[in-house]
């Protein structure tokens, strides 16, 4: 098996070493397909109008969400699209004003700003190491008696799983909400809602592979919130006095949603799903393991976790020099804070370099960023 | 791509010139970026004209360049002089054309030199 061969990207850029996949991934060619024969042959606008094209883009839109709900073993009613990761958390935000939320120092700013905006009081965990352990949970819900606690499946600066089916037990146990940041693992670790008690769950098409601009919120009982956008598509019956709001899901999906976004979407799901071996044993197994070699076989360079598929670093120099001079040796690679900054700073106030892996990714792509990063490193002694 | 890592660049980050700090400044302002690089400015001014300038702080290579070059560059020259220094200037200064997501680098030196002279 090659999947990088189902990624037209590299025939296009063959020059290029792609190791920012934890940014943003590429396309794979099923879903670049399903995507063109729906643009060609399917489209219409969706639960507008009673044609037989519309009522077959319609049937395409809610099958792409079954499959997108099963991905993840829910009910497709249980499942809003959304933009991204960022909208399902304000969703989550906005829909509802919580008196208090507990978010950790392992958060994307997307998973930290929505509840320092719309919380009324928000406390911050700083786990002992970086990752959330169910005791140190445990202990910070004690504490603060949070209503709703908030944390990363996998940090996108170091790559690193928390256990959130363990994690979600403790947080109903102290009867708190719950909600994941499923961003980075959705490409990377298989989840079954059903097993994990989380009230919440949001995570992106961008980053497994699919198109940009759609993502998907899971919530247990999303018939119990109220929308936080207003449009077309989302009520049954409006008059001067009165608003009956359609069932969930529709009501939570305000205007034209993202229509054939939805159809590469679940082509992405479909797509990481036969490739689940693939990933645990290549990109989470031994090109993880090479890239901790390859990072730790350079002198001057300290990682931040080992083994994991985001292998961020420092160096004594500043990670956008070293990013930088990496481009100039087509390694793509991302530099900074990766928009996590109370952890970044924990790290390195200048942030870290990232090379990030995805499912296309070879063990030359690593030789390649170990001798380029020899030579950035000569460049800048 | 062009080169910004330039010899001139590399050597003025390896070997930055006025770094460090003077024990009873005239003026001084620490200025920081998005990216967390910090630029303290430390200024003796008598009449107006700079006569001694340092700097410390933490930054990537064009930054801590463009201190070096700029700390070199506005010694005996006034308050107006350098309130007329723009970006362009610290570009010049670089000898380098800044892409558009290192600007904020280039510009740190000079804003925070500014700042200080305000003050």
């Amino acid at each position: 098996m090659n999947p990088r061969q189902d990624f037209p990207f590299f025939s296009k850029r063959p020059e290029l070493v792609f190791l920012d996949s934890a940014a943003s991934t590429q396309r794979a060619k099923p879903v670049l397909d399903a995507m063109q024969d729906f643009e060609e042959s399917h489209y219409s606008n969706v639960h507008r109008g009673s044609s037989t094209l519309s009522e077959e883009a319609t049937e395409s839109y809610e099958q792409s969400r079954e499959i997108v709900a099963t991905f993840i073993g829910a009910q497709p009613e249980q499942l809003v699209f959304t933009r991204g990761t960022t909208e399902g958390l304000n969703f989550v935000a906005q829909a509802r004003t919580y008196a208090s939320v507990l978010y950790t120092e392992l958060e994307h700013n997307s998973n930290v700003l929505p509840w320092k905006m719309r919380a009324r009081q928000t406390f911050l965990m700083k786990p002992t190491d970086l990752t959330i352990t169910p005791d140190e949970l445990n202990e910070a819900l004690q504490e603060h008696k949070p209503k709703l606690v908030t944390f990363t499946h996998t940090s996108n600066v170091t790559g690193i799983t928390n256990d959130v089916k363990e994690l979600c037990k403790v947080a109903s146990d102290n009867n708190v909400q719950s909600v994941i940041d499923f961003a980075q693992g959705a490409a990377s670790s298989p989840i079954d809602i059903k097993k994990v008690p989380c009230t919440f769950l949001a995570f992106s098409s961008h980053k497994m592979y699919g198109p940009t601009g759609i993502g998907a919120l899971y919530g247990a009982d999303l018939e119990a919130e109220k929308p936080f956008q207003f449009g077309g598509g989302m009520v049954d019956a409006i008059s001067e006095n009165n608003i009956t709001f359609s069932p969930s899901p529709q009501k939570h999906e305000a205007g034209t949603p993202p229509i054939v976004q939805a159809v590469g979407f679940a082509a992405a799901t479909t797509y990481v799903k036969e490739h689940q071996r693939y990933i645990k044993d290549n990109v989470k197994g031994k090109l993880a393991k090479a890239l901790t070699e390859a990072l730790h076989s350079v002198p001057g360079v300290s990682l931040v976790a080992e083994n994991t598929f985001i292998g961020s670093f420092t160096t004594s120099h500043h990670s956008h020099d070293v990013a930088y001079l990496l481009g100039a040796h087509n390694i793509v690679a991302r530099s900074g804070h990766h928009c996590a900054q109370l952890l970044a700073k924990r790290i390195n106030p200048t942030g870290t370099v990232r090379a990030s892996l995805g499912i296309y990714n070879t063990q030359e792509d690593i030789q390649q960023l170990k001798e380029a990063l020899e030579q950035t490193m000569k460049k800048l002694a | 791509m062009e080169d910004i890592y330039s010899a001139r660049v590399l050597e003025e980050y390896k070997h930055p010139k006025n770094f460090g700090t003077l024990s009873s400044p005239t003026h001084q302002s620490k200025e920081a970026n998005s990216c967390g690089d910090t630029i303290h400015m430390f200024c003796t001014v008598n009449n107006s004209v700079i006569t001694e300038i340092k700097f410390s702080g933490k930054g990537c290579a064009i930054s801590l360049a463009a201190a070096s070059l700029l700390t070199e560059f506005v010694k005996g020259k006034t308050i107006a002089d350098v309130n007329k220094l723009t970006e362009n200037d610290m570009h010049q200064l670089l000898g380098i054309t800044v892409p558009l997501s290192r600007k904020h680098c280039a510009r740190l030196a000079l804003t925070s030199l500014k700042e200080a002279l305000e003050k």
